[in-house]
């Protein structure tokens, strides 16, 4: 099982378009991907398309809220789009729809 | 339908077992939901067991997490997904209930994430040592997930 992230283009803030499961084997390579991403200390907003994610474990869930922390200081913030209601589930039952921002479509990312 | 089978205890091991899961849920023609909550079931649990249960002891090729998974309905609507492990007791359910959902990014730690998630989404969640193993059984439901 693989997981694909993919850059999309032409935002003024990174936009990550996810595909895949994120469990404890390939939250590794989302968190190499953000971790690319927030090493540039400009970037403020983060969003990840998550239309093409149907599983996220508390592996995901602790990768997301790495991004959070990291751009927390900044004044920044994590925007999550299309998430599915299984997912949405998961989030809220964790307490993580208080701090990150969800939009139905990446568009409404801004 | 029902699955049996034993994978390593070990980090592909669970990586195997995630992908046999899946393959099994995909062929009965499990609802969404139901795949999600019983592979979030199994990566939570296993993950805990290769991280806690051999914390102490390397896990050898005899140290495997045997998995049971039983469907019910057509289509269908509710399950019991049942591990079991030979490592030391350990009753995933016995940590306290997580405390800081509410509190602020920042301030939060993550242990314990998974097994609070699973105590939310189970219909029912059991444990019991028996034999020199642990045993843990999750009963799942079919059901709104904006319930």
């Amino acid at each position: 099982m693989s997981l694909q992230i993919e850059r999309v283009q032409g935002k003024e803030f990174p936009c990550l378009l996810i595909n895949g499961r994120i469990d404890t084997t390939t939250s590794a390579d989302l968190q190499k991907s953000l971790e690319d991403v927030l090493a540039d200390a400009a970037v403020k907003k983060l969003a990840l398309d998550f239309s093409a994610v149907q599983y996220v474990s508390s592996a995901g869930l602790r990768v997301l809220l790495m991004a959070v922390k990291t751009l927390k200081p900044r004044g920044g913030s994590v925007v999550l789009a299309a998430v599915s209601a299984e997912v949405q589930q998961v989030l809220k039952i964790s307490g993580f729809q208080s701090f990150l921002t969800l939009v139905d479509t990446l568009e409404q990312a801004g | 339908m029902n699955i049996r089978f034993s994978v390593p205890a070990t980090q592909e091991g669970i990586t195997q077992g995630a992908d046999q899961i899946t393959s099994f849920l995909e062929a009965a023609h499990a609802p969404v939901q139901l795949s999600y909550h019983l592979g979030l079931a199994y990566e939570e649990l296993a993950t805990n067991i290769v991280k806690y249960g051999y914390e102490y002891k390397q896990a050898t090729e005899q140290d495997v997490i045997l998995i049971s998974i039983e469907l019910s309905g057509t289509p269908p609507d509710a399950s019991q997904i049942r591990i079991e492990d030979h490592s030391h007791p350990y009753n995933p359910f016995e940590q306290p209930p997580q405390s800081d959902i509410e509190s602020a990014a920042e301030d939060r730690a993550i242990g314990g994430l998974g097994i609070h998630l699973l105590r939310k989404l189970a219909s029912h969640v059991s444990y019991e040592r028996h034999d020199d193993k642990n045993i843990t059984i999750l009963a799942f439901k079919d059901q709104d997930p904006a319930l």
